[in-house]
């Protein structure tokens, strides 16, 4: 059971257990607290109160999260930006929070290969119309694709895919310009990104091909087309 | 106007009237990483996941449509980036907020009891009891001391040293910080806010 009474009130004053809280007692009210039930319990009082306090109200008057966000990206308008300015220069915490997250601050548009997989996730998927054709010696395999009137033909052998794209029933002179990129179905960094000028008969080629599992993203005029799991041996 | 963007047009479709789960799931799977990156030594699946949402919400039932507010596929990177700095600074401060309770309780005797009450996510004060709180403070000495202490971690002698023209020693700053803190924890109105084991 708790004590109810100090030992000896006459030895402490106001001030003393929270100076003993601090490490900034003397020593008479050290030795106290080592024989006095009651106050030893008071600076347990007090050191939960303290930390509570703390817990609740730290950095309460500094920016919330979002609004030095918008301050590191230069979005808070000229008011509020001088009225963040004059508290980092004053904050060290928020300060060193903004320099930490200072080298994100540039805005930078999605990379090449954030918009090529975006565009093969939206682009119109062309099927085999029947089973791809296995070369002699295992040496690779053809096949043809169909997507509405689109006809896609793909011949892979010794790490060279080749392929061509045209539409049922077109004028021989229409035009297929545009451009082929191979994706890696695992890791592909941007610099390795295989891409190939569709010619304007609708030829493209790449070569030399890693082996591995790809997907085909023809980017023809207006229309999107890909042909996922493409192997290449 | 909206660009045609591939990436844009993920967002716009995610973000229609009829959401497109497909386009979606797409945004998280190629946003993933970046999101990560921008998170740095805070990235985990539940900040990750945080920014994603945020984001979500932040265009959930709202006016103007998503394609006024975020016009460019620039504007929703910019936004997306917003997010995770501000989850990134949150979740720098909850560690910091952490190690702070860490170094303040280690020589706690009832440690168990003060972390069940006092750790942050038990802690956060509700806006009504803060105000409670600071409307408790009698004077500018007791406001300057409760503001140094618990808004920016000064100790007594800090304090001191910071206002000497109110605090004459530090012997005086720690009457004052005492003083408080037993009314604060007799206060009737805060009791139940306080740990307690009995």
């Amino acid at each position: 059971m708790a004590e109810t009474r100090c030992i000896n009130p006459g030895e402490i004053e106001e001030g003393d257990l929270t100076a003993y809280l601090h490490g900034d007692a003397a020593p008479h009210v050290v030795e106290h607290v080592a024989r006095c039930a009651f106050c030893a319990e008071q600076v347990e009082q007090l050191r939960m109160v303290d930390a509570q306090l703390l817990a609740a109200f730290y950095r309460e008057d500094c920016p919330a999260a979002r609004v030095l966000a918008d301050f590191a990206l230069g979005r808070l308008p000229a008011a509020e930006r001088l009225r963040v300015a004059v508290h980092v220069r004053r904050c060290p915490a928020c300060s060193q929070e903004l320099a930490a997250v200072r080298d994100l601050a540039d805005e930078e548009p999605p990379s090449l290969l954030a918009r090529l997989r975006a565009s093969l996730a939206l682009a119109l998927v062309v099927r085999p119309v029947a089973p791809v054709a296995a070369l002699a010696r295992g040496q690779g395999w053809q096949g043809r694709f169909e997507a509405g009137d689109l006809i896609v033909t793909l011949s892979v052998q010794a790490g060279r895919l080749t392929g061509r794209v045209r539409r049922r029933e077109t004028p021989p002179d229409v035009d297929y310009s545009g451009e082929a990129w191979l994706l890696g179905e695992v890791a592909t960094t941007e610099a390795t990104v295989p891409s190939s000028k569709i010619d304007a008969r609708g030829r493209f080629q790449f070569a030399p091909l890693a082996a591995g599992s790809y997907a085909l993203l023809l980017q023809l005029g207006d229309q999107d087309v890909k042909i996922e799991r493409i192997q290449v041996e | 106007m909206c660009e045609p963007d591939p990436c844009y047009e993920l967002f716009r479709r995610a973000f229609a009237p009829c959401p497109d789960d497909d386009a979606w799931q797409f945004i998280l799977n190629q946003y993933w990483g970046l999101v990560s990156f921008w998170l740095g030594q805070h990235a985990s699946e539940d900040t990750i996941q945080e920014v994603f949402l945020r984001l979500w919400k932040a265009q959930q039932g709202a006016t103007p449509p998503f394609a006024t507010r975020f016009p460019t596929i620039r504007a929703v990177m910019g936004y997306l980036k917003r997010c995770a700095i501000a989850v990134r600074i949150e979740a720098w401060r909850e560690e910091e907020r952490r190690q702070l309770l860490w170094e303040r309780l280690r020589d706690a005797t009832r440690l168990e009891l003060v972390l069940a009450h006092t750790w942050p996510d038990q802690a956060h004060a509700s806006f009504d009891c803060k105000q409670l709180i600071l409307a408790r403070l009698k004077d500018e000495a007791e406001r300057v001391v409760f503001e140094l202490t618990y808004y920016y971690d000064l100790t007594p002698a800090e304090i001191q040293a910071e206002r000497t023209d109110l605090f004459p020693d530090v012997r005086t700053v720690h009457r004052i910080k005492e003083n408080l803190l037993k009314r604060l924890r007799r206060d009737r109105e805060l009791r139940e806010w306080w740990p307690n084991d009995r």
